[in-house]
């Protein structure tokens, strides 16, 4: 089933949650909604389950206009990020009420649960009241209560927010095997990039209340459309230097008070110089960046400290006033107060308006 | 002195400090209720401390007629039934109407919701003593004179505004997602409020229900005025023409009567003292 949001914007008084939103979830597609806190995401999804009615604009699944559909004429399952369980009921019993409502038989409501139960492996819970589960059993009481009435699209707020790392690593593969196998539409709200990257098909990502992008999560990650996406995509997030654009005998440089950098000639093919302001900033993941011995277009810093990541090491450098890092390889050993010379990959080097804080690669065609 | 003894005693003193104070505090109350106590089994005291002769004389409205000069007091078991079923009337009905005005205050979103807000507080710090006359005149009006339906309904709509009040605080406190998940499951509003809603509401609903009957069962005004016929009253009333005629004034048979008359009132709170504990009005405010 396809989700559609055309200029859907929703209002709480004069404060603009969602700010007209337009976007299309594909049929059987996992996706991400991605934010920090206060974004608009979980507005959203109360809005795909008819919680919140939009202010205006329409919610559409496939050609059905569904403003005016109640939730649960919408056959959507939905995990709260408080889990939201019925505290006098048992976990079975939070189970089967979705099902009770549907007047399905008894049999029936307990072959279902039992079967929803084993699937996020509660099995032997059923019998106690929420209050007596931990985080971890509550939230998947919660997934299995959503899945438990073979939803057509399952709405997770944040599911695995309060799960401890493990369990929350485990919980990722699981429910993407779930959505998977069952071939239903998953909207995943989440403000943890990792979770989102690992987990959807395509992720939206949100800022004030306004769509930033929506993408597979590579094209997020390898060419961010505006500055609030690079900073937000990727961990340790990306470096920035503010910089100057200038040009000399036909070559471009960025620089600084600290740094004067060439762009290489293949740049003028992924940038549009011609029409963007001088005024720019240069963002660089901490994987394109190297330590090197060549002093020949590369930057000057002093190494301020070194942590080992397991894999590979994470090393923080001082370069002017300002701090920046660099994964560098397991082998690599400094001091703190080291000089060091580091050069960029220019091909993976992002270029932004410092004004309008958007991209200026120019569009592929 | 060592210096755990030392530490135990200043976790004591605070601790016997708190005792004393209650005590001195409770002390009076227990001792009023004692000496009523004593003196419904004593014979003849006339308001003295210490009591005389046991006897069981003073509750002999238990089990027969009882004659004060020339006045003929009827049994009190019809009484104490009409009290209950006051008491019970009010209790049942202000639950009902609270609880589905409770959740519309609370959960709802309609034009006017403010001032229905305001205008209830209003209703509740008005005194309803001043309404006596008007309200004469209407239940003359409806034919619900002399009638404990009458009283009842009296009653409950004086006492709605907190009722409702009440419950609305209690509704602010059960979390969104909760009522949200059962639209989701696929509750209608009605379903919602009884399968998800009431349960979780016991508490609350218990103590709303404790005040109503406690109010009910002592309550006199209403009752005196709007009563007349002997087969209506209520204990307010009866103990009220026991005192009647001050010459005649048998204080064992007084003490005897309200007595009984407190029974109830001191069980339900011995058993409900629990539930009483959560009252709390506003809370917090939800979204919407
Ligand atoms: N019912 C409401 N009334 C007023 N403001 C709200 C309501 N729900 C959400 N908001 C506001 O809308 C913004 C977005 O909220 P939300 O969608 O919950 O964000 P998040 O992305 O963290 O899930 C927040 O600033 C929040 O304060
Ligand atoms: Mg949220």
């Amino acid at each position: 089933m396809k989700v559609i949001f055309e200029n859907v914007t929703k209002k709480f008084g004069n404060f603009t949650a969602v700010d007209n939103l337009n976007v299309k979830f594909k049929d059987g597609e996992f996706v991400a909604l991605l934010g920090p806190s206060g974004c608009g995401k979980t507005t959203t999804l109360l809005m795909i389950a008819g919680i919140y009615k939009p202010s205006s604009g329409k919610i559409m699944f496939d050609d059905k206009v569904m403003n005016d559909v109640l939730p649960k004429n919408r056959n959507i399952g939905m995990c709260f990020q408080s889990y939201a369980l019925y505290p006098h009921m048992t976990v079975f019993e939070n189970i089967a009420f979705p099902l009770k409502l549907k007047k399905m038989s008894k049999d029936e409501i307990k072959k279902r649960v039992m079967q929803a139960a084993n699937k996020v492996e509660i099995g032997h819970l059923l019998d106690r009241k929420p209050g007596q589960l931990s985080g971890g059993q509550q939230q998947r009481v919660s997934l299995a209560r959503a899945l438990v009435k073979e939803p057509q699209i399952m709405l997770l707020d944040e599911p695995l927010s309060n799960l401890d790392a493990r369990l929350r690593i485990n919980m990722r593969a699981e429910i993407k095997k779930l959505q998977k196998d069952l071939g239903i539409n998953m909207v995943l709200v989440t403000h943890d990039q990792t979770e989102a990257l690992t987990m959807a098909d395509r992720i939206a990502i949100m800022n004030n209340g306004k769509l930033q992008d929506f993408d597979i999560p590579e094209e997020l990650y390898e060419n961010p459309k505006n500055l609030f996406i690079a900073n937000f995509i990727g961990n340790p997030p990306m470096n920035f230097i503010d910089v100057e654009l200038v040009e000399e005998e036909g070559k471009y440089f960025v620089k600084n008070e600290v740094i004067k950098l060439e762009l290489p000639e293949s740049s003028r093919e992924r940038f549009d110089f011609s029409s963007c302001s001088k005024q720019l900033v240069l963002g660089i993941r901490p994987e394109d960046l190297t330590i090197t011995e060549s002093k020949c277009n590369t930057l000057q810093a002093e190494i301020y400290v070194v942590e080992p990541l397991g894999r590979d090491k994470l090393v923080n450098v001082v370069i002017g006033e300002r701090k920046y890092k660099i994964i560098a390889p397991p082998k690599f050993n400094a001091d703190t107060g080291d000089k060091v010379n580091i050069s960029l990959n220019f091909a993976k080097i992002h270029l932004f308006d410092k004004t309008s804080e958007g991209s200026i690669r120019r569009n592929r065609v | 002195m060592g210096l755990i003894q030392k530490d135990r005693l200043e976790t004591i003193i605070p601790r016997v400090m708190v005792y004393v104070v209650l005590v001195i505090v409770s002390l009076p109350l227990f001792i009023a209720y004692g000496w009523l106590f004593l003196n419904s089994l004593s014979d003849g005291a006339f308001g003295g401390i210490i009591p005389n002769k046991f006897t069981l004389q003073n509750w002999r409205f238990l089990w027969s007629e009882v004659r004060i000069g020339t006045t003929a007091f009827q049994s009190i078991w019809p009484i104490t039934w009409n009290t209950f079923v006051l008491a019970a009337g009010i209790t049942v009905i202000e639950i009902l109407i609270a609880a589905l005005s409770g959740f519309a205050l609370s959960r709802m979103k309609f034009a006017g919701k403010d001032l229905i807000m305001k205008l209830t507080i209003f209703l509740h710090a008005f005194p309803g003593v001043a309404l006596l006359i008007a309200l004469y005149i209407v239940l003359q009006k409806l034919n619900l004179l002399d009638k404990l339906l009458g009283v009842i309904l009296v009653k409950v709509a004086l006492e709605l505004p907190m009722a409702t009040w009440m419950m609305k605080g209690f509704f602010d406190g059960i979390p969104w997602d909760i009522e949200w998940a059962s639209y989701i499951d696929g509750c209608n509003r009605l379903q919602t409020w009884w399968k998800i809603i009431i349960p979780q509401l016991k508490p609350g609903i218990a103590a709303v229900a404790i005040f109503a009957f406690m109010s009910g069962w002592s309550e006199f005004i209403y009752a005196f005025t709007f009563i007349y016929s002997p087969e209506n009253y209520t204990l307010a009333i009866y103990l009220k023409n026991l005192i009647g005629d001050f010459k005649m004034l048998d204080y064992g048979l007084l003490c005897a009567a309200g007595l009984f008359y407190m029974i109830p009132t001191i069980l339900f709170f011995i058993f409900s003292q629990k539930s009483l504990m959560k009252v709390s009005f506003g809370g917090v405010k939800g979204p919407n």
